[in-house]
């Protein structure tokens, strides 16, 4: 059965008992679709769901993004969100265990663990009503991500999975961020951590085939973006047999 | 002016063949520049004109926006033409566009962000103004951003002719050409068409008689019906191939 496609202005149901949802406003007697897309219902609620959207922040949404600037307390992050994610000094990982007081020192030495332009994996810890939004990388799989490939999709081709952390059968590692941003990494599957470990990994040598992988992995990232197809894990290796 | 005359008087056509009422055909494309968040080519004729819409992202600000800008390739027209006059009247047009779409997009759902509007006219022989609402329209819809109204635009002119006794004939052609343009008064008019509200209008030079105005918004409405029927048709066909690919459609 094929649904209806509804175009901003038109009117998609009575105003009657109905609540609006996504995309949806209303006149004097009827609720009005703002968007272009397909019309559900869930209960009283009707919404609407569009092809295209911009990358809305939810709780626990693994995200790849880029330092903007550092400001007091915290970085500014762009996650290609509509504002930029806020990441606190108190919600990284300092060297010398989780449990350390962050005292200014720290503070004087936030240039040392993110700069401007750095690319790091990250958690949404934090949303809230006017679309700001926090993060946090207090954990092993997140942080600065270094030495390996920034592949761009887009956020409504990534859907919310249980895993977003992968290593394909090739032995690349790639992260997929529910923000439509992809990082494939030639020798570890997860970020690069801190510390020791980054400087080992500038140091490993890659072999031909590691990166022959990494430049396939983005290449398949690529393709099924300009196609306008889902970027999942089962995608990506379907791709990739293909190639 | 004797041909135009003629051709009005004894065969009800305009030069181009059409008649007062015609439309040129109107076709559009969707998502059609990779990495803006929204994107369309629109061609009225042979008027074609590129919208890509940036964003919303982070610019600072606390007010929500939407920051427009217009151009002319220059190759756009067959005409010489004079770089700075060119900037100062593009200016112009890129605030009378968002002014349009501040009326008509949901700003509100962005606080503190910017949505950027890129028009460019690539070819314009008449009505590059509506067309390059149309296209921005359509390249707002293409990203999702939402929006009370479908805002659709068209542009309507006055062709005057001399009759055989020296009088002066006074017609209203919808959709003028360039040709038309270069006559005479020209109006392009943007609506909110479930309402019919007038969301924009433009008169290009002086009107003869004061009274022309009210029967040119009438012709102007009914086009903008028209090219509304257009618009919705082509983005209902575009967009539902789009979900249906995807699987968001049975």
């Amino acid at each position: 059965m094929a649904q209806d496609l509804f175009v901003p202005g038109e009117e998609v149901a009575d105003i009657s008992d109905q609540l609006r949802g996504h995309g949806i406003t209303t006149n004097d007697t009827h609720l009005v679709s703002s968007l272009c897309g397909i019309s559900s219902q869930l209960h009283k609620l009707t919404f609407m769901t569009s092809f295209k959207t911009w990358y809305q922040p939810r709780v626990g949404d693994i995200v790849i993004g880029r330092i903007v600037s550092i400001e007091g307390r915290k970085w500014k992050v762009d996650v290609g969100a509509p504002q930029h994610g806020r990441l606190m000094i108190s919600s990284v990982n300092l060297p010398g265990g989780e449990l350390r007081r962050r005292d200014q020192t720290d503070e004087l030495n936030m240039r040392s663990f993110f700069i401007e332009g750095d690319v790091l994996s990250a958690e949404v810890q934090q949303t809230n009503q006017d679309g700001s939004f926090t993060l946090h990388t207090r954990s092993e799989r997140y942080g600065k991500l270094e030495h390996g490939y920034f592949a761009r999709t887009e956020s409504y081709l990534v859907k919310r999975a249980n895993r977003h952390i992968h290593t394909l059968d090739n032995g690349v590692g790639l992260i997929i961020g529910v923000n439509g941003r992809c990082w494939i990494s030639g020798p570890r599957p997860m970020a690069a951590g801190q510390g020791e470990s980054t400087k080992d990994m500038a140091d490993a040598v890659l072999s031909v085939d590691r990166l022959r992988g990494v430049a396939r992995t983005a290449r398949a990232i690529e393709e099924l973006t300009a196609e306008r197809k889902f970027v999942t894990l089962e995608s990506i290796t379907a791709r990739l047999a293909d190639m | 002016m004797s041909k135009v005359s003629d051709l009005l008087r004894e065969r009800n056509l305009r030069l181009d063949g059409r008649t007062l009422t015609t439309h040129r055909p109107i076709s559009l494309q969707m998502d059609t520049h990779q990495t803006a968040s929204g994107s369309s080519i629109v061609v009225t004729g042979t008027t074609r004109v590129v919208a890509n819409i940036y964003g919303p992202y982070d610019c600072g600000l606390n007010e929500p926006g939407l920051e427009v800008t217009y151009s002319s390739a220059p190759f756009a027209t067959g005409m010489r033409r004079r770089p700075q006059a060119d900037e100062r009247r593009n200016r112009e047009v890129a605030d009378l566009i968002e002014h349009t779409f501040t009326q008509a997009l949901l700003l509100e759902t962005f606080p503190h962000s910017l949505i950027k509007l890129e028009l460019q006219v690539l070819c314009d022989s008449g009505a590059a103004l509506p067309t390059a609402i149309n296209a921005a329209t359509t390249a707002l819809i293409d990203a999702g951003i939402p929006m009370k109204d479908m805002v659709t635009a068209c542009e309507v002119g006055l062709i005057e002719v001399t009759r055989p006794d020296g009088s002066i004939a006074t017609h209203i052609a919808a959709d003028t050409s360039a040709e038309e343009e270069r006559r005479g008064v020209h109006f392009p008019i943007a609506v909110m068409p479930s309402t019919g509200e007038v969301v924009a209008v433009m008169l290009v030079h002086t009107l003869p008689r004061s009274d022309l105005l009210d029967e040119l918004l009438e012709v102007g409405l009914d086009t903008c019906k028209w090219t509304h029927g257009q618009l919705v048709g082509q983005v209902k066909a575009l967009v539902g191939e789009k979900m249906h690919v995807c699987g968001m459609v049975e």
